[in-house]
This record gives C-alpha cells, sequence and structure tokens, in this order.
C-alpha cells in the first residue's frame, strides 16, 4: 500500500485549498492511501451533512498538507492537517485557532468539526492537544479502534474542552480523566441519550459524536 | 518564513570539507502551481571534474536492501538502511560492490535512518521511528556496535548526521509525541568524542515539524527541515549560534542539503503538488530558488539524504520497500538508478 497510492484535489467533492502562502492556492493536490482518502470522503459528506440548512453548502476545505515526507502517518499518506472548513454563510477555523475563540458559537462550531472528524479517526490533534496544534487539527488513522479510550490525552482534552462548551463544566483541559471529567462526560452521554459504553462500543462512540456534532453545529448546549 | 528571531545556541564546530559538486534539480510531473515564479540561477559548477567520478557514478542500491543515508569521505563509502531482516549497513569495497556489515544489538530495530563518517570513524542511528533514536559506531572493523543510550543522551529521532572537521559531530531530526508518534519540534544534538550527543536547545520552534538534514561547508553549517507552515532552513558560524535563513521555502517541505562548490544546495517538494523543488545559497543565510528541470523524480518517491560522494551529490530515497539512488550529472539533472 503506497503513501501516494492517491492523488485528488476534492474530498466528498469538496475542493481542498491551501491557505498558508501569500496568495491562497485554489487548487491543492493531496496524496495519501486509498483507505485514508475514503475516509476523508466520508468525513466530508459529514460535515456536509451535519450542517444545518443555514450554512448554504461545503464550499472548499483548506489543509496544511496529507502526505509529506517525514516519519509516521504523514509519510504513510494516513494523515491530514486541517486548516478551515468553510461553508458557504459559516467557517470553522483552526488555522485562526477558533477552538479558543471569544465567540461561544464559534467555539462550539471547531466542537462539531472534531467530533466529526473523530467519527472517522482515531487521532484527531486539536488546539488543546499541544502547542503543535493550536492552528491545525490533525487527522490520523493510527491508534485502534474508534472508540473513545480514557488513556488518550487526545480523547480526554477533547471530551474536557466539549463539556466546558456545551456544559459550561468548567474543567480544566489538562488531559487527565478524573472524576469531575468523567461526571461531565457521563452528563453529555446522558441528555445525548447515548448509552455508556463508549470505550468498547464503536457504534455508540460515533453516534456520541454525531449527536453532540448536530447541537454544537446549532450553536445549541446540552 | 516567519521565525527569522529564532536563534539556536550550540557548541562550537568547525566543517568539513568534502566539496561537492553539485546540482540540483529536479523533476517534475506534474502542473499545478507554484507560490512563487521559478528563478533560473546559474547552475553551480562541479567541483573537479564536470561528470561524476567512476565511484559514485557506479553506485547502486545494495541488492535486498533500502538505502537511507550515504556518508562518504577518504575514498570510504558508507550506508545505512533496511533490509527484509531489519537494520542493515554497508560499506563499499575496493570492487565497487556494497558488502553488509554486522549489527550489534539490533535485532528488534527495523531500519537506520542516518550514518556520517571521519576518518575510521562511523556514527549511525536507527531504530522504529517512535522511541529514540539509538546509535551504532565502527572504528574500522566489521561489527558496528551499539552504543548504550544513557551515554548516547538523544532524547529524540536523529534523520540526519554529519561530522564536522572529523572531530566533532551533528545530528538533526525532532522529537515526537509519545501518544501518536507525530514529530512535534526540531531538536538538533552535538558531540565533540562521537559517543555522547547533547541538545543545542529545547525548542526549535517547529510546529509539528521536523529536521531533516544538516550539511557543512567552510565555517557554516546549514540545518533545513519543515513544519506546517513551510521549509525551515538555519544556519550558524562556529555552531555557536543558529539563526533562521531567508529564502521563498513558503508551501514545500525541505527534505535535504548539501554542500557545493559555490556553497550549498537545498532540495525539497512542494506542498500543493509533490513538485521537486531546489534552493541555492552561497552563504547558507541568503537562498534563492532554483530552477528545477523535468526527470526522474516521481511523486511517490521520498527523498531520504542528499550527501556528496567523491565531489558529486548523490540522493538516496523510493518508496517505503523500495530503493532509489539518484546522481547529479553535469549540474543538470538527477540520474535515477537503481
Ligand atoms: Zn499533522
Amino acid at each position: 500500500m503506497a503513501a501516494t497510492e492517491r492523488a485528488y484535489r476534492t474530498i466528498g467533492g469538496v475542493p481542498l485549498r491551501y491557505l498558508r502562502t501569500e496568495r491562497p492556492l485554489t487548487q491543492y493536490y493531496a496524496r495519501s492511501t486509498a483507505e485514508f482518502e475514503d475516509k476523508l470522503d466520508a468525513f466530508s459528506q459529514d460535515l456536509a451533512e451535519a450542517a444545518p440548512r443555514s450554512y448554504g453548502p461545503l464550499l472548499y476545505i483548506a489543509t496544511a498538507g496529507a502526505y509529506v515526507n517525514k516519519p509516521k502517518y504523514h509519510g504513510l499518506g494516513r494523515a491530514f492537517d486541517l486548516d478551515l472548513v468553510r461553508w458557504e454563510h459559516k467557517r470553522c477555523s483552526p488555522l485562526r485557532g477558533d477552538h479558543e475563540y471569544r465567540w461561544r458559537a464559534t467555539r462550539r462550531r471547531y466542537i462539531a468539526v472534531d467530533a466529526l472528524a473523530r467519527r472517522r479517526f482515531k487521532y484527531v490533534l486539536d488546539g488543546w492537544y499541544n502547542g503543535a496544534h493550536r492552528d491545525h487539527m490533525h487527522l490520523d488513522d493510527g491508534g485502534g479502534a474508534l472508540v473513545f479510550n480514557a488513556g488518550y490525552r487526545s480523547d480526554t482534552v477533547f471530551v474536557q474542552a466539549s463539556a466546558n462548551v456545551m456544559i459550561n463544566a468548567g474543567l480544566v483541559v489538562d488531559g487527565l480523566y478524573g472524576p469531575k471529567t468523567r461526571r461531565a462526560f457521563a452528563t453529555m452521554k446522558d441528555r445525548l441519550e447515548i448509552a455508556h459504553r463508549v470505550s468498547r462500543d464503536a457504534r455508540l462512540y460515533r453516534a456520541f459524536l454525531w449527536r453532540l456534532a448536530l447541537r454544537a453545529l446549532r450553536n445549541k448546549g446540552l | 518564513m516567519n521565525d527569522s528571531g529564532d536563534r539556536l545556541r550550540a557548541g562550537r564546530r568547525t566543517l568539513c570539507g568534502a566539496a561537492c559538486a553539485l546540482v540540483l534539480l529536479g523533476c517534475g510531473p506534474a502542473s499545478g502551481q507554484t507560490t512563487q515564479d521559478v528563478i533560473a540561477l546559474p547552475t553551480p559548477r562541479v567541483q573537479a571534474a564536470s561528470s561524476p567520478s567512476a565511484g559514485a557514478a557506479d553506485l547502486r542500491s545494495p541488492d535486498g536492501g533500502v538505502l537511507h543515508s550515504v556518508a562518504a569521505a577518504d575514498g570510504r563509502i558508507v550506508g545505512v538502511g533496511a533490509t527484509a531482516g531489519g537494520a542493515a549497513a554497508w560499506s563499499v569495497g575496493s570492487d565497487g560492490a556494497w558488502t553488509q556489515h554486522r549489527l550489534a544489538a539490533a535485532a528488534d530495530v527495523p531500519q537506520l535512518d542516518a550514518v556520517a563518517l571521519a576518518g575510521p570513524s562511523v556514527v549511525a542511528f536507527g531504530g522504529d521511528g517512535q522511541r529514540p533514536s539509538r546509535m551504532w559506531v565502527a572504528d574500522g572493523g566489521t561489527t558496528w556496535q551499539a552504543v548504550d543510550a544513557d551515554v548516547v543522551g538523544i532524547d529524540g529521532r536523529v534523520n540526519a548526521v554529519t561530522a564536522v572537521s572529523g572531530d566533532r559531530w551533528i545530528a538533526v531530526g525532532d522529537r515526537v509525541d509519545p501518544e501518536g508518534g507525530e514529530s512535534y519540534q526540531g531538536a538538533i544534538w552535538i558531540s565533540e568524542d562521537g559517543r555522547s550527543f547533547t541538545p543545542v536547545t529545547s525548542d526549535l520552534a517547529l510546529a509539528e515539524g521536523t529536521l531533516s538534514d544538516v550539511a557543512t561547508t567552510g565555517d557554516t553549517v546549514v540545518v533545513v527541515g519543515f513544519d506546517i507552515n513551510g521549509g525551515k532552513v538555519w544556519s550558524a558560524d562556529d555552531m555557536s549560534a543558529f539563526s533562521a535563513a531567508t529564502g521563498p521555502f513558503e508551501a514545500a517541505t525541505v527534505e535535504g542539503v548539501a554542500a557545493t562548490n559555490d556553497g550549498f544546495v537545498a532540495v525539497g517538494r512542494g506542498i500543493a503538488d509533490l513538485r521537486p523543488l531546489a534552493w541555492t545559497s552561497e552563504d547558507g543565510r541568503r537562498w534563492q530558488r532554483a530552477d528545477v528541470e523535468a526527470g526522474d523524480v516521481r511523486p511517490e518517491d521520498q527523498i531520504r539524504d542528499v550527501s556528496t560522494v567523491d565531489g558529486v551529490v548523490i540522493a538516496v530515497g523510493g518508496s517505503l520497500d523500495s530503493s532509489v539512488l539518484w546522481t547529479l550529472e553535469d549540474g543538470l539533472r538527477w540520474r535515477r538508478r537503481s
């Protein structure tokens, strides 16, 4: 399976762009494995389907890179750096640091995109994960089954940030899965009517992420 | 470059010699747009002759092996990489063929990534890409010995290493996220004995970035790499302070650098189309884009190492399980070899 076996300039039919130049590139040829591109296609379709009609259609998705020549998942053609999602009337910009933007609606939109990514990719490294990801979201499909893993900082900071943005949990986003985080997560699952077995049942975790994204995209708490 | 203020502190140094021939070039498939106009520059001159010496011109990949790095000095050539059985090391014998060496304590190591040579001493790094690199050394013997990690002191993944004036060494690479395994920070380590390394700095201000290669000539050391914002190049005199170089590195990965008779050449790819790119510099501080000819570099080819052998610049790379070796001929183009 070659790291560059697929070359494409759209995902799920949505054009890719590159914004990290003085003049943004309106065409971007990403390369990855075929399996990884299929997951990107599904993610893109989720972004279009989950958004309310008022957002308008998805216009483009900006990336900072898919396959690049470095060790691990980017070098294997199994990673994608997400800079921005642009619907006709709304945007979510990890590039701008939307995870800590001053408007809650913007932070909720970031949570929604983050959640939808997690339905397809086990490793989503977001703005809360570490300083290297404050300006983009890294997606890769290493890490095993698509379930919640309390031992992964990448999962726990997302749950903590989601609880803060969606139910005002007031948690410290430190990646430690302690009693407060556990309680806040349970509250979110209850309010979304999801059974608590999201660490074992991928179907349940994906349902949780979908319902969370639907609420967040509509700027509604839980 | 948006971090011209970065300065990396380092120890002393000198320089390596081996001038090189060079050239650069590249090739590229693709249409795709570039972010700036390509500037056609005078081609760097090949050092002695305008064609590769017999040694470099005859180099091929070892049978059954994938080269990840090659080093040459004083008429010797060594290479490291992988075979189906794991990490591997070779040297070129008097018959011009690769001879594989035994690697001590390497049973669980999938590959070696970097090698440097100075006099009788060889230093090599490798590992599993997740944990800090391990080191092997050879001082003329046929078996390369592993060095205890506590002695080595490398706390990241080494992508390239080079000798400086025969008695100092500089290694470059990155530090690895313990959860996902991605590099998140570039790193430089230096050594005066080829055994024990110390980090130059704890923070190279790379965002999800890596340092891919290092080259030296005269009093100048050049370190290249890239991160989420594009290519990054630093230079230092006397290895005492690295500062960001200036050049059109945006929307690019810088994946290799070599010394030339006229300074340095760096090679990389366009981020949006994988088109091969090249930059040249006389002093390592100010860089220009060089015209790249279409040629024998395919989109799927990784460039793992660029180095100088007998005055000729060669590159090694390929896909995950195939080895490609290019030589630069007539200062104009990469020529693909087995
Ligand atoms: Zn990434």
